[in-house]
């Protein structure tokens, strides 16, 4: 069995597969009735999108690009915790 | 032997995730309430970020056209693995916790409601809304505590 | 399979365009916020497909952390609604 061509197919299915979730995702940012639903879609499609970045990382043979999957999870965490802080108790401290 | 087995697994698990994301996307889709599109949600971060991003450091230990930058690659997705499994169900908690305790959107009908006297009184919320309540200006524009009052 | 990632460039990037509008014509401030940062999400994953690693990191530092905490902030200093014309 050779890895790098089997790689390649499992990452032709892969990327077909994010990306249409990405659009279903999209979607539903697009119709949420409420602002909680666009921050769940945001929340949703940020972890996926670390998760397609590392996996492309492999296939672009760069650890530079792989990097960006780290600071993606994190900074999306604040976007949460901000919204939680505004709604629940008015106030933000930064 | 030993590097097809790992490849093998990582790359079970890669496609695993990607349809976990494809089945919770459809579900985030075409729940019909806020709830329910949350169960949706957190299968799609667990079982489609976090598992995909092990598989993924699992094969670029055995992906050879990388030379030696492989175990960097693996220690970068085995850090977004941790760091997703820590933060994303804690993101989740913070989100519903908002729109039920802050009264955002429609309340499907529950049989059971055992966080109900925990919710904030209407005389409370009251008391807040006159705390905050300013002059009857010429304009009437809306205002961030007076929606806290209706359901 | 060299056309693959820029379908998915031309895809993330439509989606861009869209939430930018949507951002622009939105009254609901917060709901704004919320519109802008699906944009940013999504021109971060551009920037990957682009190979800009340095972009990226910026650009998500900026668009998607320090850009909303500071416009959370001020809608909480000020009004969540705009009105007028």
């Amino acid at each position: 069995m050779n890895i790098v061509s089997a790689f390649d197919s499992v990452l032709y299915f892969a990327a077909v597969v994010y990306t249409l979730a990405f659009v279903l995702y999209g979607i539903r940012a697009i119709r949420g009735p409420t602002t909680a639903d666009i921050i769940l879609a945001v929340d949703c499609l940020s972890f996926d999108m670390a998760a397609f970045m590392v996996i492309l990382g492999i296939y672009f043979k760069s650890i530079m690009l792989a990097s960006g999957a780290i600071i993606l999870s994190l900074w999306a965490f604040m976007l949460d915790i901000y919204y939680t802080k505004y709604v629940l108790y008015g106030e933000v401290e930064v | 032997m030993i590097e097809e087995a790992v490849f093998l697994i990582g790359s079970i698990a890669i496609l695993l995730g990607a349809v976990y994301d494809l089945i919770a996307a459809i579900g985030i889709l075409r729940f019909p309430d806020f709830y329910m599109r949350t169960h949706a949600a957190t299968v799609g971060t667990i079982g489609g970020a976090a598992l995909p991003v092990f598989g993924a450091g699992l094969v670029a230990l055995v992906y050879h056209p990388l030379g030696s930058q492989r175990f960097f690659m693996a220690g970068i997705a085995f850090t977004v693995g941790v760091l997703i499994l820590v933060i994303a169900p804690t993101g989740s908690h913070s989100i519903v916790s908002a729109v039920y305790f802050g009264r955002i959107g429609k309340k499907p009908e529950l049989k059971v409601d055992q966080l109900e006297e925990d919710l904030p009184k209407r005389s409370d919320v009251a008391e807040l809304v006159r705390e905050h309540e300013e002059t009857p200006g010429e304009e009437e524009e809306p205002k961030f505590t007076f929606r806290r009052l209706g359901r | 399979m060299i056309e693959l990632h820029l379908i998915i460039l031309a895809i993330v990037v439509s989606f861009g365009f869209v939430f930018s509008y949507l951002a622009m014509k939105e009254r609901d401030l917060l709901k704004a916020l919320a519109l802008s940062s699906v944009q940013s999400t999504f021109f971060a994953l551009g920037f990957y497909i682009l190979a800009a690693p340095d972009i990226v990191l910026a650009y998500l530092a900026i668009a998607v952390g320090a850009y909303t905490a500071l416009v959370i902030l001020a809608i909480n200093k000020t009004e969540r609604y705009e009105v007028g014309e």
